[in-house]
């Protein structure tokens, strides 16, 4: 049992030891040619800043970047824009960002303010695990919570709505459809009657 | 109002005889239509300005918070949700009382409901518009809002608020709307082509050619059972959404497994205070004394009066098992002794003490009573809310400085409007739609509309039928004429 458990710690150092996963910059579907190139850097002192720059080329200073995060806290998989920053002399902007959870971020960047830009054009994967070494205690202690189960929970919900919205407008349908053919109805039925 | 202003011969059958329930209808015919036909008076063109100009000021004040930001309406880094979500939970929480109550009636088959479910299904309709307009002064990018549609984010509480209040708000047009069709039929009728030829052609189409056959009536009859169905659980859970708009937020103070209830009882029980306010309002001016008696007040006010130790017992569950363990327990402090104690201590007072108290004495069980005691419970339910708001807010999570929030002329300017609002839109919608449900209190008759007769007076009924009928539907009518006004005592 006790091996077991040092075979455990043992493990949980091994993935702790590497914080970042690298991933390859790719254009999102539907989104305009890739200007930007992304990438996100392990650089920080305390060890779970993230450093994310974006490299717009040298010719591009002075241009506003957003930064994404893709949301997945319980179902969603929206983008959450992070924030602007602009490119310096050498077409690179860079921002700083904390992730609180555990596994899978997927982060994005696109060229032009939040108030411009509402998807990135580019996005990059990235791992974040638990304790990673160097770092005595880390602030990243929890995975995301209910990412799949929150969707079917949320999805159901959503579904149950639906069926709502069916059962009202329905209802309404019904009443404005069938009302005056029963009046019609009536009144053809009183005339066949006096005939 | 001039009383020929209404065509007489549509208020009589096609006999033309004005026997006894007749009489009864061509009475509720006129005190409901009245309102809606005929000219309208001074006091009511000199009300709704007044009122229409203090809606105007709160929609300036918007328009200066707009420019401004959300700091004119006192809004800071700590208190980043105060008066407005305040607002929007009162408004729309008054709303679900409305109809649930005139669901749960209607369900129940309460023949006494019939003169209040037009007045309590309209205040659901305004009161929920309102509060879902509410929504734009608390965001801090309002011209955002069409976002939220757009770029669906599923995890997001205000995703869900947004399609919650908008079913919501789906269900009570229908819910306000189907009871109308046989209402507009006889409105439609009695105003005649000729007087209002624009009018005339709106009510013809909302009556879809109602004839009140039995077949029409069974259909609105089933289509409104089950909208009564849906009406009620979707209140119940759409509040619950509401709620979770807090309680999903890692906030002491609001992260509470006790919310949803919490909220939906806050709803039921200031939404009933509210009906029995407006009630009482439109009895006086709208002249409705015969069709809205004491009977009608002081059941709202049991119903009301148990909301409201309901509540009470779920307030004393939220502060106990907080409290109890006191990790977190500062805000518990402020709310009872601290800063927040006086509106803390108000609500005690004029949301629970003396509301029940007014209901549990017989001597002031009656309609001045039961509306002074519901204007208590919905001001004092209105600063509870404060009170679940702001302490949880203001809290420090790191460090032990206290936020502030004060009221600003902003906030408190367009609180103050959406308050007006109220009674604004209703009397505008009493000005195109009948005040009272005709088709409802013609079909239940005078006994079951009002009830003012007691056993003893039934019992004499008995006796001499020319005061009691039963008409082909089985009802026992009153004919109105002649009848002692003697109520039950309760």
């Amino acid at each position: 049992m006790k091996s077991l458990s040092r075979w455990l710690i043992a493990a949980v150092a091994t993935i702790g030891s590497v914080l970042v996963v690298s991933g390859t910059a790719v254009a999102a579907a539907g989104q305009s040619s890739a200007v930007l190139d992304l990438a996100v850097q392990t650089v920080s002192a305390n060890g779970v800043n993230l450093a994310l720059s974006a490299q717009a080329g040298s010719g591009a200073s002075g241009q506003s970047v957003t930064f994404f995060v893709q949301t997945q806290e319980f179902s969603s998989h929206g983008w959450m824009a992070l924030g602007t920053s602009v490119t310096n002399s050498a077409g690179e902007a860079t921002y700083t960002y904390t992730p609180t959870w555990t596994g899978t971020e997927l982060f994005g960047a696109a060229l032009g303010s939040s108030d411009a830009v509402a998807t990135p054009s580019v996005t990059k994967s990235f791992q974040v695990l638990k304790d990673p070494p160097g770092v005595p205690q880390s602030v990243i202690e929890y995975s995301r919570p209910l990412g799949t189960e929150g969707g079917i929970f949320v999805k159901s919900i959503l579904s149950v709505l639906a069926l709502v919205w069916i059962l009202l407008l329905g209802s309404l349908v019904l009443v404005v459809w069938r009302m005056p053919r029963l009046t019609r109805a009536s009144v053809d039925t009183s005339q066949s009657g006096r005939n | 109002m001039k009383e020929t202003d209404i065509n007489e011969s549509a208020l009589l059958n096609e006999n033309g005889q004005r026997d006894a329930e007749q009489a009864w209808a061509a009475d509720v015919r006129r005190a409901a239509i009245r309102p809606t036909i005929g000219r309208a008076s001074v006091a009511w063109k000199l009300s709704v300005t007044v009122l229409g100009l203090v809606v105007l000021a709160g929609l300036g004040a918007w328009i200066y918070q707009f420019k401004r930001g959300l700091g004119a309406a006192g809004y800071n880094d700590q208190a980043f949700w105060a008066v407005y979500i305040v607002d929007v939970v009162t408004f729309i929480g008054v709303s679900y009382g409305g109809a649930v109550i005139s669901a749960i009636l209607r369900l129940t088959g309460q023949s006494w409901r019939a003169p209040l479910t037009r007045l309590a299904e309209g205040t659901a309709l305004v009161t929920v518009l309102i509060g879902a307009l509410f929504i734009f002064p608390h965001l801090g990018r309002p011209e955002r809002f069409w976002e939220i549609p757009i770029y669906v984010n599923t995890s997001s509480p205000l995703f869900w608020d947004f399609m919650a209040i908008s079913t919501y708000v789906l269900a009570t047009v229908i819910f306000f709307y189907l009871p109308l069709v046989p209402d507009m039929a006889i409105v439609n009728k009695t105003l005649g082509r000729a007087d209002r030829p624009a009018r005339f052609r709106i009510y013809k189409a909302l009556s879809l050619k109602w004839m009140g056959n039995e077949r029409q009536r069974r259909l609105l009859h089933s289509v409104l059972t089950l909208i009564s169905l849906i009406i009620i659980p979707l209140a119940v859970s759409v509040h619950s959404v509401l709620s979770w708009a807090f309680a999903t937020t890692s906030r002491p103070g609001w992260m509470e497994s006790v919310f949803p209830p919490y909220f939906v009882i806050a709803a039921l029980y200031s939404g009933t205070a509210l009906v029995i306010v407006v009630a009482s309002a439109f009895r006086k001016g709208y002249r409705l004394e015969r069709f809205i008696t004491k009977r009608h007040f002081v059941r709202l006010g049991y119903i009301m009066a148990a909301l409201g130790l309901v509540y009470a017992y779920l307030t004393i569950a939220d502060l106990l098992s907080e409290g109890y363990t006191g990790i977190t327990s500062g805000w518990i402090r402020q709310t009872i002794a601290g800063r927040y104690a006086i509106p803390f201590w108000f609500y005690v007072v004029f949301g629970e003490v003396l509301p029940i108290a007014l209901v549990a004495v017989k001597k002031t069980r009656n309609i001045k009573g039961m509306t002074v005691a519901s204007v208590g419970v919905v001001i004092a339910l209105w600063v509870k809310r404060i009170v679940i708001v702001l302490p949880p807010v203001t809290q420090p999570l790191i460090g032990g400085f206290w936020g502030t929030y004060h009221f600003t002329w902003v906030s408190i300017t367009i609180t103050v409007a959406g308050v007006a609002a109220i009674p604004f839109g209703l009397m505008l919608l009493f000005r195109f739609l009948p005040v009272l449900s005709i088709d409802e209190m013609e079909e239940m008759g005078e006994l079951g509309s009002v009830e003012q007769v007691s056993k003893e007076t039934l019992a004499v009924q008995k006796q001499a039928p020319a005061y009691a009928y039963a008409n082909g539907n089985g009802h026992v009518n009153g004919n109105g004429v002649g009848m002692p006004e003697k109520e039950v005592q309760l």
